[in-house]
């Protein structure tokens, strides 16, 4: 696209580049536009036992997600309309003592081995969302007349957490189910499983 | 040229299979893009630039059946984001040569004398904002700002014209 600003001066066009052209949409954007889309039926919705495939688009959706990570687990955001209510359960993936770290040579064979697991959870009608955590953390400490709040991600001793996934079951043990399918197992981490207090 | 192959691409998976995943990957592609211009554009809230990128992408995956390629994916898009910006302007009981009518505009004042070029462009009436937006921070020639918009190239230039003399009155910035 030409660039015909000659009647801009030199510090004027600078202004002008400096600017940045793309912003970082707010989170939650996406499903809403999702969620608009699917009232207006605009999508295809999920349908049970249809592979989603993973190759051209949806293969840049993937990339898009990766190149989106700096440490740890990311899974695109998806939600699925569940036919019928179900409990909330969050899989709090931690690194554990016999956890194999992430690196540059596993890092992309891994992170597909847990996309590959959102696929399939999401197809199953058990998957709610997922969410990477960043390198900041606030640990809150018991103890005294009330907790402290400490600024730092938690320690080993705390159990690191890499991440969470959200997912819908009938009760504990359709969640263990799911949860017991993790790859993260496999590779000696720890999974913790609680279920999210509707308010 | 492999940017707009890529979007051919993602354009033609979305349209055979119309699935969550080509979606997301078309709007993860354009959407900052779009919030970027949307937010330019609009020079308002944060709510309202969003309700403008939601209703772009409604109204292009209702209609992406009708894109031909013959302008960029982005342009297209950018195109439906700017129909959509008109109606909320209309909505709004402004009138397009209101918004475009110079003396009509909120007259200026900044305590502080000086503003950055981002608050400088928020403050412009809307008809300059979006030419100004559109040619000078978005690099769009001016022919196809008038298709975009729906006004003359000469109509475009001149409102660039005129847009960055009121941007530089509101900067106070020397000229050359």
């Amino acid at each position: 696209m030409a660039k015909q600003r000659d009647d801009l001066t030199p510090r004027e066009r600078m202004e002008f580049d400096a600017l940045p052209r793309e912003l970082d949409p707010p989170p939650g954007l996406e499903d809403r536009v999702i969620s608009a889309l699917n009232r207006r039926n605009l999508l295809d919705r999920p349908v049970a036992g249809r592979r989603p495939s993973f190759s051209g688009a949806a293969g840049l959706a993937l990339a898009a997600c990766l190149a989106s990570l700096i440490v740890g687990i990311g899974v695109g955001r998806t939600t699925v309309e569940s036919e019928l209510p179900r409990a909330s359960f969050i899989l709090f993936l931690h690194e554990g003592p016999e956890f194999e770290p992430f690196t540059e040579t596993n890092f992309s064979d891994r992170f597909s081995d847990y996309n590959r697991w959102v696929a399939r959870t999401r197809e199953s009608g058990h998957f709610i969302t997922g969410e990477q955590l960043d390198q900041t953390g606030r640990v809150v400490v018991p103890g005294g007349a009330e907790p402290s709040v400490e600024d730092r991600v938690p320690s080993v001793a705390d159990g690191d957490m890499l991440g969470m996934f959200f997912i819908r079951a009938q009760d504990y043990d359709e969640a263990m189910t799911v949860a017991m399918t993790l790859p993260h197992l496999a590779y000696g981490g720890r999974v913790v499983v609680r279920r999210v207090d509707p308010i | 040229m492999e940017n707009e192959d890529a979007d051919r691409d993602l354009v033609d998976s979305f349209r055979a299979r119309r699935d969550e995943l080509a979606f997301r990957a078309l709007y993860r592609r354009h959407t900052p893009y779009l919030f970027g211009l949307a937010k330019r554009t609009v020079a308002g809230t944060s709510a309202s630039a969003e309700e403008l990128v939601q209703e772009t992408w409604i109204r292009a995956v209702e209609r992406v059946d009708r894109f031909e390629g013959r302008s960029r994916f982005r342009t297209w898009l950018s195109g439906i984001l700017l129909n959509c910006r008109r109606e909320q302007i209309r909505a709004q009981t402004r009138s397009r040569e209101e918004a475009l009518e110079v003396d009509g505009a909120a007259p200026y004042a900044d305590p502080e004398g000086r503003l950055d070029l981002e608050s400088a462009l928020a403050r412009l009436p809307d008809g300059y904002r979006e030419v100004v937006v559109l040619h000078y921070l978005y690099g769009y020639p001016h022919h196809e700002i008038g298709s975009l918009l729906g006004i003359r190239t000469g109509t475009s230039k001149s409102q660039a014209s005129r847009g960055i003399q009121r941007l530089r009155s509101l900067m106070k910035h020397e000229t050359k």
